[in-house]
């Protein structure tokens, strides 16, 4: 699985990615970026398809929302794209589910609750 | 001046929300404190907008920061790194206590988190401090408008 973490905070990102590792899940590759343009330009760099995206909701610059509505306009395509949220009252959830958001989860969150996601998402991908 | 009711209300709401955060993230317990030690002067603020105007402020001395940090990696952490921990503890704090208070302003509009070096100027309607693993940090909780059913 080749997983993209976008998140402005790098604390966030390095907390994404140990809870994905510890997840025993297998992992073939974790590309970071801080902002949607960044993970924009990440997916255009990669030769492969990611097969998930764990994308912040709120970034300096290209949101998370503005991300997927850039991956739309560019006709990328990928497996999954799920929202990071600390706020799962947050507006911007519904307008990233609209446009096109797999799902959210909710800050604070457990490597057991991060497991069961991506497995829950592999088994409907 | 909030009322005392409801300020006693959202004093609760942000330690059962701090509680949550740190036992979900950190594995840890994190309990109220009296103030005490270094100063703080590692400063994180989230705006609140919307159905709820005001703002949530954490403040950290410079080694609870870099605990905070290291505790969230399992590895030592640089300045930077820490400064980023409590931005982000922020961000988490400040969304878990908006979420529990009552419609509309649980739906309110959460600003990203800035952290910077330095004490602030505002001092809060709301102020607790807190404690965990042997370091502290203080919340400063300011509402300057509020609609709730």
């Amino acid at each position: 699985m080749r997983v993209l973490i976008i998140d402005d905070s790098a604390l966030m990102r390095r907390i994404v990615g140990k809870a994905l590792r510890e997840a025993r899940l297998e992992l073939e590759e974790i590309v970071e970026a801080g902002n949607g343009a960044e993970g924009i330009a990440a997916m255009e760099q990669s030769g492969e398809l990611f097969d998930l995206i764990l994308c912040d909701v709120h970034m300096p610059g290209l949101d998370g929302v503005g991300f997927l509505r850039e991956l739309a306009a560019r006709g990328l395509t990928t497996a999954r794209v799920v929202m990071v949220t600390s706020d799962a009252c947050d507006p911007l959830v519904e307008l990233a589910l609209a446009a096109g958001a797999s799902g959210f989860i909710a800050k604070p969150f457990s490597v057991e609750q991060i497991r069961n996601l991506v497995l829950d998402l592999a088994g409907t991908a | 001046m909030l009322e005392s009711n409801a300020a006693e209300r959202w004093q609760r709401l942000m330690d059962e929300t701090v509680l949550e955060v740190f036992a979900a993230m950190l594995g840890c317990e994190c309990v109220p404190t009296e103030p005490a030690g270094a100063p703080s002067d590692n400063t994180a603020r989230v705006r609140f907008s919307g159905a709820l105007v005001g703002e949530c402020l954490l403040l950290f001395a410079a080694a609870d920061a870099a605990k905070l940090a290291h505790m969230f990696l399992g590895e030592a952490a640089d300045d930077e790194m820490a400064i980023d921990a409590i931005g982000e503890l922020c961000n988490v704090l400040a969304g878990g206590w908006k979420r529990r208070l009552r419609p509309p302003a649980s739906g309110a509009g959460l600003s990203v988190p800035s952290s910077a070096f330095g004490t602030p100027d505002s001092r809060g309607d709301l102020r607790q401090c807190y404690q965990f693993e042997g370091a502290q940090f203080a919340v400063r909780l300011t509402v300057k408008r509020v609609k709730e059913d």
